[in-house]
Order: structure tokens, then C-alpha cells, then sequence
């Protein structure tokens, strides 16, 4: 009798049971797609796992410690592909913010609901292709020889009888992977401005009309406070730089001297290519993973601060 | 009064000028591969670039579709589409189910559950990459589509997300009246909620097809040979041998190639765009 009371309460407590049949595709997918391949992942960057070496599968095979870890502060193209991260991230992401924003509240002012739709199509198109397709088309307008851009500069505005060979030359290839990731991007990240402007209160902007507010004391005081969440999530999922940049630049090219090859696709690169050193590619991994993790932690505790 | 009112006037006419710049600059590219695409060698060698070809030619269509290489672009078009469309169908339905599931019934452990998805989002990248390539290799999946489907299928904490959000926002009297009206548990949610977040689930399906169309770096490290490959990954390895001389150009043949993989995902968002504003407006509001 008391073990049926118990079963009951038992039963009670768990609640909707199709809630766990609901929810078990979602965690059955992440146990095995993803929580066991971070776990192992980390396990890896601790062994001199190599593709080629059956027998350094094993994690009590292959164990060396942090010894990958060791290795790559030492290795001077781990600190290139670093650099060439930091300088990716600068040459897009201010000119990013700053267009997206701008973009984000003159978009807003459109009445005509028609051309507002032909106007977010147009520009969250660079984002809706793929980067194998887009970063093809941004290197034909480079092309020295036959490409739009060097036409236009020395033969349509003449103002640059001589322009250079953007994407082989060391001080143009930034400014032109630049021009066009920032390309790529500004335009849904226009759309997630846009959407958090979508969702301020139309009352407010009443109230302020009646006030006799203009369109900047409108930005100031109605639209930048209330896309404030809208721009933490736009500087968290950005800030992670040192992840960033591997298909942009396996599809875009690395530039002269490789100056192009960030951490990601070297680390990529040693792990699948050549001696295909799996653990040290983890350890790369896990190392951009820790910064990163480092860099959003301070952006939250900046932006509680302001809260305060 | 009547000076705020002109400069309301101004503002209103400038925001057409600026967005029109904004637009021309997103849709810059593509038309210079449009026009790439219909000029021959010819061209190339004896005119200057012009964005409006002088020696209109279908010979780079003709030859990418029909050429050399139009075999190997078929294949990976059916790839492409077999993994996306799976993908699309398998991650709506494993997040819809979920985010009904996590907004709507109450059962014990269903907030940690939420909870670890979301904080699943800001944990740092390990080498996840490396232990799926040892995964797939023992589950025999490696360089097999079903396997990229299975890894693109996740799920994701942004989707979950964004459906309990749009399944928190449907309003609760509905589903006390088809209680009341006696309707079970499993009616309620397929009959009931279901169509009710169709928004969220387009978005869901819109995000996922852009995301697994363009997907390159987890297809290029799990499969091995070039027939397997999705049209994004692939589309740099069909060698298409062009004649030296003639209406063909590689120029042109790059530009056709490339748009034509552009072209069912720009299709596919511009017939949904409606339901993607729609379903974002409403999935994020935070």
C-alpha cells in the first residue's frame, strides 16, 4: 500500500511523460553527434593522435599530457595564424557593426512595405549563398586582368591608372577579403537589427512624436535602448574571432606568403593534411575554444556593469 | 511644429537613395557573375570588362550543362539535394517536437533540459571536428551522405530556441477549450499546436537549407571521394577542361558553375522570405 502511494508520487513528480518522448530525438542526437565528440575532442588534444598510425587511436596508446599544448605556444605558425584571426576579425566586424546598424534603422524608415521586402531581400542575399559560391564571384571582380574593379578604377573613373593585384599583393589582400566578408554579412545582420526594431512598441514612437522628437533623438532614445539585447547577441557570437575564418579563406585563397592562414585552418590543416596530426589540431581547437570562452565572459560582465 | 514636419518630409525621401546604394552593393557581385556568364573568350581577350556583355554567348550554359564536366555537376546537384531536403525534413521535425514539448508540458527536469541547450550555445569550441571524423569511421558512416545527414541534423540550441518561442506565444486558451472539449494530449499537440507554429517551423527549415546548402568544412572532412561530395564542397574540384580557343571561357565557365549553385537556395529564400521576417519577428523577442 505505501509502495503504490509512493509509486503514484513517483509518477506525479516525472509529469507529462510524452514530454520525455518529445524531447528524447533532441537529446539522443546531441548525446551522440555532439556531447560524445566534445568529450573526446578534448581527450584527443592530449594524444599524439595520428590518422595514419592505427595504433595512436588508442588514448592509452597515444596519452602525452599537455604536450600538444606545449608544442603549439611554441610553434611560431600557431602565433601567425593567430595574428592573421585578429587581423580577419578588424577588417570586418567594426565596418560590420556600423553598416548593419545604419542600414538596420534607415530600413526601418521605409513606409512603402513593398520596397522594404525588395530591400531585405536584396541585401540578406550574400548571406543566403553559399561562401564556396560567393568568395568565387568577389575574386573574378579582383581579377587584375579581366576583373570588374581594376576595369572601373583606371578605365571608368580614372583615377588609378595602375591598380594593384588585390588578392596576391601583402598590403591589399586584408582590405579585400575584408571588403568582401563585410559584404557577406552586413546584410542579415542588418535583418537581426531590424527585427529587434520591429519589435519596440509602435506606442513609443507615438509618444515621442508627440513630443516633437527627430529622427536621431528617436535612435538615441527609443531604438538603440531597445535593440540593447539584439547587440549583445550580435557581440557575443562575433567576439569568438579565434575560431573564425577557415572556409573564408580555404575558398577565398591564404594571399601571398600564406599571410591569410588563420589558427582555424591551421589547425584544420595539421589535422587532416600531411602527417594528419589529429591530437595536435584538437589541442589547437580546445586552445582558440579557452580564448574564446575568455573574450565572451568579459563582454557580459562589461555589458552587466552598464546594466548596473 | 511646421519645420519638424518638412524634416520628417527630408529623412523620408533620403532613405530611398541610401538603400538603394546598400541593395546595389549586396546585389553587385552576382550581377558581375551574371554578366560573366554570357561573355566568351572573345570578349575576354579583345574588350575591356563591361558589365553588359558586347558578345552575348549561351556556349558557358551550354558547356556546363552539357560539357565535359556536366556529369560530375548533375551528381553533386543530386548530393546536395538528397542531404539538404533529409537534413530540412529531420531537424524541423526533432525541434518541433522539442520546443512543443519544452514550452507547452510540464514534466520534471524540463527547464534543465532547456537550460543545458542554451548554455550549450556559449561553450567553447573543442576539437569536435576531430572526434566526429573517429566517430563516423567506427560507426562505418564515414564518407556515406546518411553520415553528413546525421551530423547536420542536430538540432541546435538557436532552432530550440526560437520553436519554444513560438510555442510559448501561442495563447493558452486554446488549449484549455480542446481539453474541455475532451481532446487528448497527442490531439492537442498535432492537431492544435502544430499548425499553429508553422511560422517557426518555415524559419527553421528556411535557416537549415541556407546552412546545409552552403555547408563545406564538415563535408570536406568526412568524405574522401569527389562523387560524394555536396555541390558546395565539390564545386571546386570538377575540373572542367576548356578549349584554349573559342566561345568558351574558363572566366565565364566559373561564373556560370557558381551562380548555378547559388541558385536554389537565393530561390528558395526569396519565395519564403514572408515567413522568415514573419517567424524571426516572432522568435525573437528578447
Amino acid at each position: 500500500m505505501a509502495k503504490q502511494a509512493g509509486k503514484q508520487t513517483w509518477r506525479k513528480k516525472l509529469g507529462n511523460l510524452y514530454g520525455y518522448l518529445f524531447v528524447a530525438p533532441i537529446v539522443g542526437m546531441w548525446l551522440i553527434f555532439g556531447a560524445y565528440p566534445y568529450v573526446r575532442g578534448i581527450l584527443i588534444a592530449l594524444q599524439d593522435y595520428r590518422l595514419m598510425e592505427r595504433q595512436s587511436w588508442s588514448f592509452f596508446n597515444s596519452f602525452i599530457g599537455f604536450a600538444n599544448f606545449i608544442e603549439l605556444l611554441q610553434d611560431p605558425r600557431v602565433w601567425q595564424g593567430v595574428k592573421a584571426s585578429a587581423l580577419l576579425y578588424v577588417s570586418v566586424y567594426p565596418f560590420v557593426a556600423v553598416l548593419a546598424l545604419f542600414t538596420a534603422v534607415v530600413l526601418n524608415r521605409v513606409k512603402t512595405s513593398g520596397l522594404a521586402t525588395v530591400y531585405r531581400v536584396l541585401i540578406t542575399l550574400p548571406w543566403v549563398i553559399p561562401v564556396a559560391t560567393s568568395m568565387p564571384m568577389w575574386l573574378q571582380i579582383y581579377e587584375p586582368n579581366y576583373g570588374y574593379l581594376n576595369h572601373f578604377l583606371s578605365e571608368v573613373l580614372k583615377i588609378w591608372p595602375d591598380p594593384p593585384a588585390w588578392t596576391s599583393s601583402a598590403s591589399w589582400y586584408w582590405p579585400a577579403i575584408g571588403l568582401a566578408c563585410i559584404w557577406k554579412s552586413f546584410g542579415h545582420n542588418a535583418l537581426l537589427f531590424l527585427i529587434g526594431l520591429y519589435n519596440i512598441p509602435s506606442e513609443l514612437y507615438e509618444a515621442a512624436r508627440l513630443d516633437g522628437a527627430n529622427s536621431w533623438q528617436e535612435f538615441r532614445f527609443i531604438e538603440l535602448p531597445g535593440i540593447r539585447n539584439i547587440m549583445l547577441l550580435f557581440i557575443v557570437t562575433h567576439v569568438a574571432f579565434l575560431g573564425a575564418g577557415m572556409v573564408e579563406m580555404m575558398t577565398f585563397g591564404e594571399g601571398p606568403a600564406n599571410i591569410g592562414k588563420t589558427l582555424a585552418l591551421y589547425g584544420w590543416q595539421q589535422a587532416f593534411q600531411g602527417n594528419a596530426r589529429l591530437g595536435y589540431g584538437a589541442a589547437m581547437a580546445l586552445f582558440a575554444g579557452l580564448v574564446n570562452l575568455g573574450l565572451v565572459t568579459i563582454v557580459f560582465k562589461f555589458f552587466k556593469s552598464e546594466k548596473a | 511644429m511646421n519645420m519638424a514636419r518638412w524634416k520628417k518630409r527630408v529623412t523620408g525621401l533620403l532613405v530611398h537613395p541610401i538603400m538603394i546604394v546598400a541593395a546595389s552593393f549586396g546585389l553587385f557581385p552576382f550581377l558581375w557573375a551574371l554578366s560573366s556568364s554570357f561573355k566568351g573568350q572573345r570578349e575576354l581577350y579583345t574588350t575591356l570588362p563591361a558589365l553588359f556583355p558586347h558578345y552575348f554567348t549561351l556556349e558557358n550554359y551550354r558547356f556546363v550543362l552539357a560539357g565535359a564536366g556536366a556529369n560530375q555537376l548533375l551528381n553533386l546537384y543530386r548530393n546536395s539535394i538528397f542531404v539538404t531536403i533529409n537534413s530540412v525534413v529531420l531537424t524541423v521535425i526533432i525541434v518541433s517536437l522539442a520546443g512543443y514539448a519544452l514550452a507547452r508540458l510540464r514534466f520534471w527536469g524540463r527547464d534543465a533540459i532547456f537550460g543545458l541547450f542554451i548554455v550549450l550555445m556559449f561553450l567553447p569550441a573543442a576539437g569536435t571536428l576531430m572526434a566526429q571524423y573517429e566517430l563516423m569511421h567506427k560507426l562505418h558512416l564515414r564518407n556515406s551522405l546518411i553520415g553528413l545527414i546525421l551530423l547536420y541534423s542536430g538540432g541546435g540550441g538557436i532552432n530550440l530556441f526560437l520553436m519554444r518561442q513560438v510555442f510559448l506565444g501561442i495563447p493558452a486558451e486554446l488549449e484549455d477549450a480542446a481539453r474541455i472539449d475532451g481532446a487528448s494530449d497527442l490531439r492537442i499537440c498535432f492537431q492544435i499546436m502544430m499548425p499553429l507554429a508553422t511560422s517557426g517551423m518555415v524559419l527553421v527549415a528556411i535557416m537549415q537549407f541556407i546552412a546545409i546548402w552552403g555547408e563545406y568544412i564538415v563535408c570536406l572532412t568526412m568524405i574522401d571521394t569527389a562523387d560524394k561530395l555536396t555541390l558546395s564542397a565539390g564545386l571546386g574540384s570538377i575540373l572542367f577542361t576548356s578549349p584554349a580557343l573559342g566561345e568558351i571561357s574558363s572566366y565565364g565557365v566559373t561564373a556560370t558553375s557558381v551562380l548555378l549553385t547559388a541558385m536554389p537556395v537565393v530561390l528558395v529564400f526569396i519565395f519564403l522570405q514572408r515567413w522568415f521576417i514573419k517567424g524571426a519577428v516572432e522568435g525573437l523577442k528578447i
